[in-house]
């Protein structure tokens, strides 16, 4: 596999298969993430901090870059040689059902097993909204639910979470969150339905709304 | 315990305690079975390595439980009818006969390596669970514990001539020579570690002594080899903080070394088993410490599960019984159960 300037691709880094869905993609984000984070006791003694910083952020870029399909085709073609990409084109192409929409059929985001889970329409593919709420960690509810193709009432009528708890749990709204307790239950349901590891999502998410919460206060 | 609360899993964990049973208590030889299956064994004196399968406990820091993991590894390897053989190489601090209630061996490693004895399977201390014998490092002169390169050589080739189908070296803590060639040899290269700081930052302490004595074993050149020695000395002056800035100065020095080593570092790997787990947030420790291994050594890492912090365990060592027996239904069973499934599966994977 050709490599560019960075040395390792985000592939590499995250240690997935170049053709890896979105939960696959989250999940090994999110355990990276727990694995270099600040107060991990798994890097004790082996790293000084400043390379954990970079390589954090590192791993924010990766997670913005592949889980926005736009990004991750650009991405995509600029880190293979010609046949690795179209071999990749192929595999995407026969993986996904003829019916779809010509900007489906490029976009190698959902596997087999996800729509399998997930039969409703995907109509509201959004990529820009990653970029948009971005600001201090890329982890996102709402990228991961857009890219399953789920509405947010999509997802209250599943998980029988009620809209305006969804609404505030995706945009860390503190003020709207009911108690801790629920919100923790809610994103356990939510982790199952996005196919994410429930604990390290509960934990990151938590870290995040703290993270947010200082800086609204500061 | 009502049986309507028994895990599924544990359905294969009663099978085993059953013929465990069977074979405690039957009169000697009574299991068919299992006497057929070890007459093959039996009647060839030398068993090659390849059928051979042995498991190096170790992992840097004292106290982690290597010497009771190790003790009920054995024990539930042995319930799998299959012949086990542990050998006490915690030199000069050797307890392993104490937690399989064996409280004075006779013959010793000692014996084997003062010329005493000739063949190590005449060492073998049948232990009261059927399958399971001991070689002890018991009562042993506190000097066996510098043993010279050459006894070391002799001892491993003496290893191998042992009639078993699983031989489990338990090691003791710290990073001398001995223990990092014994941990070397072994097929399953298993670290244990809790999650303590004090305890990850001798794992990793380990893992890098152990890896940097691969690397010197393997390269013949000398510029090499004194690069190599200069990575060791962790205040070097080359830049080189981490395995993987070595493997590529060596690849700069000489490419052919430099290839010659990434080919010996892909079939290296290490087995992870984290010990002692009270929370769940602990749980995630071994998952975190296989990526950060792997990004940071460049050694494959093949977590295979933990063990949770079991009250039972530390009752089960006061009464010298292994607690696979004192407490089978506790939860440490269940996870012990699913680390050696785990460790097998790479066997047929390879």
């Amino acid at each position: 596999m050709s490599k560019n300037t960075t040395e390792e691709s985000y592939y590499e880094l995250l240690k997935i298969p170049q053709r890896a869905s979105i939960s696959e993609i989250t999940t090994a984000y999110l355990a990276a993430k727990n694995a270099f984070s600040r107060d991990s006791i798994a890097t004790y003694s082996l790293m000084p901090a400043e390379d954990n910083t970079e390589l954090l952020a590192l791993l924010e870029s990766a997670y913005l870059t592949l889980t926005n399909p736009d990004k991750r085709r650009e991405y995509d073609k600029n880190l293979s040689s010609n046949e690795l990409s179209d071999l990749a084109l192929a595999v995407t192409k026969s993986r996904n059902e003829p019916s779809q929409t010509p900007t489906n059929l490029k976009t190698p985001t959902l596997s087999a097993s996800d729509s399998v889970v997930i039969t409703l329409p995907s109509s509201e593919l959004k990529p820009d909204s990653i970029a948009k709420t971005a600001t201090p960690t890329t982890f996102n509810l709402a990228s991961v639910r857009e890219s399953k193709g789920l509405s947010l009432s999509d997802v209250s009528r599943i998980t029988k979470i009620p809209l305006k708890y969804l609404k505030a749990i995706e945009e860390f709204d503190s003020k709207h969150l009911p108690a801790m307790v629920y919100v923790q239950g809610f994103l356990k349901n939510l982790s199952h339905l996005y196919r994410l590891d429930s604990k390290s999502t509960v934990s990151i998410y938590m870290e995040e709304l703290k993270l947010r919460a200082g800086q609204k206060s500061a | 315990m009502p049986s309507c609360l028994r895990k599924a899993p544990n359905s294969k964990l009663e099978d085993t305690l059953a013929l465990f049973k069977r074979n405690l208590f039957g009169p000697p030889g009574s299991s068919e079975t299992s006497v057929s299956v070890n007459l093959p064994n039996r009647n060839l004196n030398v068993v090659t390595k390849a059928d051979k399968k042995i498991w190096a406990i170790g992992g840097g820091k004292g106290g982690v439980g290597k010497t009771v993991l190790t003790s009920n590894l054995a024990l539930f390897l042995s319930w799998l009818n299959k012949k086990v053989v542990v050998i006490d190489l915690d030199l000069g601090g050797a307890n392993l006969h104490t937690s399989l209630g064996v409280s004075n061996p006779s013959r010793t490693l000692g014996d084997l390596l003062y010329n005493k004895i000739d063949n190590a399977n005449s060492l073998l201390q049948p232990t009261v669970y059927r399958n399971l014998s001991l070689i002890s490092g018991a009562h042993d002169p506190t000097g066996i514990a510098n043993m010279p390169n050459v006894q070391k050589a002799r001892l491993a080739r003496k290893f191998k001539e042992i009639e078993a189908d699983y031989i489990l070296l338990d090691l003791g803590a710290g990073t001398s020579l001995n223990t990092l060639d014994f941990f070397l040899l072994a097929d399953h290269k298993v670290i244990i570690v809790t999650p303590e700081p004090t305890s990850v930052e001798n794992a990793y302490r380990f893992i890098k002594a152990a890896f940097y004595r691969t690397l010197r074993a393997s390269t013949p050149t000398p510029p090499v080899r004194s690069l190599i020695e200069q990575a060791m000395d962790e205040k070097n002056n080359q830049g080189i903080t981490s395995p993987k800035d070595l493997l590529r100065e060596v690849a700069r020095l000489s490419p052919a070394d430099g290839a010659q080593l990434q080919s010996k570092m892909k079939e290296f790997s290490f087995t992870l088993v984290v010990n002692q787990v009270r929370t769940r947030a602990e749980e995630d420790i071994g998952k975190s410490i296989k990526i950060v291994c792997e990004r940071y050594f460049g050694i494959r890492v093949e977590y295979v599960g933990f063990i949770p912090y079991d009250n039972s365990v530390w009752q089960s060592i006061r009464k010298k019984v292994p607690f696979l027996i004192d407490t089978p239904n506790g939860t440490a069973v269940t996870h012990l159960e699913e680390v050696v499934r785990n460790i097998l599966k790479l066997d047929q994977r390879a």
